[in-house]
């Protein structure tokens, strides 16, 4: 079975994972948007049957059947492309976020899978009713609600509300010393002590690993931190399978941060993973477990 | 909406004058946002018009598990906000959409009625520009195909409908449009729309369309799709064959909306103060 693959060149989890599938013996089809958007495109929707055809003037041509297998991590870059690109590939991905969202093969980063990770209140609320245990947030521009946050649980996380760009950072009322509504919102979240935990869910696979270190943000470029396996406890990994179902997705990327009371504490599920580096630790097991769910 | 939350009065901090009872989030220069104030303010509720970004920076959203406060929390309807220009900043674009984010979780979470209320699917619910996804998604059938191109219309144009993916604007002929979504159609008897609101449809011809009950469709395929106010546009086939969905558009314009004017304001204003 051919597993289609959407995304770019230029993105090393849409490339690792491509090289990965190749490797294991998978029939990959690579669609590469950054070589289709430079040139007239075409994008057809059979609506019978629900095949798609994309073409370009170059001559790149691509035959996407609606029953197929897709890893796809389709994302508008139009904000960082230049102005004569921008809204070719804006127009592009309507169209391609439109099929992937419909069609009825399995697909891996399904662009309609839930979008609240966007919008990080919603996001925490929504994790909360599927029963775990979610940091208290706020969200204000009005400075004096801030402090007041920052008075009941002492210095605070405060990370975007749409989940891109910039790390977390902890914050005391010092930061906000001459803050005004014109610089919010921002979002806060009680801080917890502990370490965190990065799991992986794949189907009903859970790939999860411990992170320790003295940063706020594991992810910030140079951390001194340390990684190492690490057990999930079933009956949280029982809810994150039911999470997943309900918002349609086949693989997220959960963080947790764990206390002292050894209490599970969820940061966020991320609906579109970028694995590549974990993947790399674990000797593939994420890519693995992604073709399998791909290429049964 | 969840049951857990937690009503603050609706209120603004900071603002001495009167609890609003009604926010539309709209542009300044939005006709409907406009017309939609005055038909309020005149029926003696206290209505205010503001941008996205405003009113997100208004809002306050208190998550603490399962109990969420939204503060303030007036009726909203929401209309198209327009995003950053070409030329914004990269900071101007990310304090936007951190403030659409905000907007969306508060509209979303709100306790009062919110038309079209975002939800855990996106800031406009599950409408999707694509009319094979929408037509999928409100549990029709589509049989008919569908274009997203650039520079290149479908061959034999006249087969299909054309929307401008910049404007939006639907016509029969791709002139002009550097990119499109186009629809392929039987040949039409003429075109037919639908104003949602809530269970209420209605259609702003009284054109002969046969036995086809639009309205029913319409009301069912804006409720499949998570919104309470929308148009719904069909293409009437030449013969006998069902009317072809050509389009759910979850923010009604105001010329959309002109032939049943009174009736569609009169059930919004229902809909958002119950």
């Amino acid at each position: 079975m051919t597993i289609h693959v959407i995304g770019t060149d230029t993105d090393t989890t849409t490339v690792h994972f491509a090289q990965r599938a190749h490797a294991a013996g998978h029939r990959v089809e690579f669609v590469n948007l950054r070589a289709v958007v430079r040139h007239p495109w075409h994008f057809e929707l059979d609506g019978w049957n629900g095949v798609a055809h994309l073409r370009s003037r170059a001559g790149v041509e691509h035959h996407l059947p609606g029953d197929g297998s897709y890893y796809a991590r389709v994302v508008d870059l139009s904000p960082v492309l230049d102005p004569d690109e921008g809204p070719a590939w804006t127009r592009l991905v309507m169209g391609l976020t439109a099929f992937l969202d419909a069609a009825r093969g399995t697909v891996v980063n399904r662009p309609s899978g839930q979008a609240h990770n966007g919008s990080k209140p919603l996001h925490e609320w929504w994790l909360a009713r599927q029963g775990f245990l979610v940091p208290p947030s706020r969200t204000t521009s009005d400075r004096e609600r801030i402090l007041d946050f920052l008075d009941r649980h002492g210095p605070v996380i405060v990370k975007t509300i749409t989940g891109v760009r910039g790390a977390a950072q902890l914050v005391d009322a010092g930061r906000f010393a001459s803050f005004d509504a014109s610089q919010g919102p921002v979002h806060l979240q009680r801080r917890i002590e502990g370490f965190d935990v990065r799991v992986h869910l794949v189907g009903g696979e859970a790939f999860a690993e411990r992170i320790d270190g003295a940063v706020v943000d594991y992810r910030t470029r140079g951390a001194d931190i340390t990684h190492r396996p690490v057990e999930v406890p079933d009956e949280l990994v029982v809810r994150m399978r039911s999470a997943a179902e309900t918002m349609g997705l086949a693989f997220t990327g959960w963080d947790f941060r764990v206390d002292a009371q050894d209490r599970w504490w969820c940061l966020e599920a991320n609906p579109m993973p970028g694995y590549d580096w974990y993947d790399r630790r674990c000797d593939g097991a994420i890519s693995a477990a992604l073709c399998r769910v791909l290429a049964p | 909406m969840p049951e857990t939350t937690a009503a603050r009065p609706s209120a603004e901090p900071g603002r001495a004058d009167r609890p609003i009872d009604l926010l539309i989030v709209d542009e300044a220069d939005d006709p409907f946002g406009h017309a939609f104030s005055s038909f309020a303010t005149a029926r003696g509720v206290a209505v205010d018009r503001c941008r996205l970004p405003v009113a997100a920076r208004r809002t306050t959203l208190d998550i603490a598990g399962c109990e969420v406060t939204v503060d303030p929390a007036p009726s909203v309807l929401v209309r198209p906000a327009r995003p950053p220009l070409p030329d914004a900043t990269e900071d101007e674009r990310f304090a936007w959409t951190e403030c659409y984010s905000t907007f969306w979780s508060a509209a979303a979470l709100s306790p009062r009625p919110v038309v079209n209320r975002p939800n855990e699917w996106g800031g406009v619910s599950r409408s999707v520009l694509s009319a094979v996804v929408t037509e999928r998604r409100a549990g029709r059938v589509p049989v008919l195909r569908e274009n997203f191109w650039n520079d290149r219309p479908p061959p034999d144009p006249d087969r299909w409908f054309h929307q401008d993916l910049g404007s939006f604007a639907v016509s029969d002929s791709p002139a002009g449009i550097t990119f499109g979504r186009s629809r392929e159609r039987t040949a039409t008897q003429g075109w037919e729309q639908v104003v949602v609101v809530g269970s209420a449809g209605f259609r702003v011809t009284t054109a002969d369309i046969g036995p086809r009950d639009v309205e029913a469709q319409s009301v069912a395929a804006v409720a499949a799709l998570g919104l309470q106010f929308a148009t719904v546009s069909w293409a009437i086939p030449a013969g006998d064959g069902p009317a072809v969905l050509a389009r759910v558009n979850p923010f009604p314009g105001l010329e959309e909306c002109r032939p049943v004017l009174r009736e569609v304001f009169t059930t919004l204003l229902e809909l958002l103060l119950p």
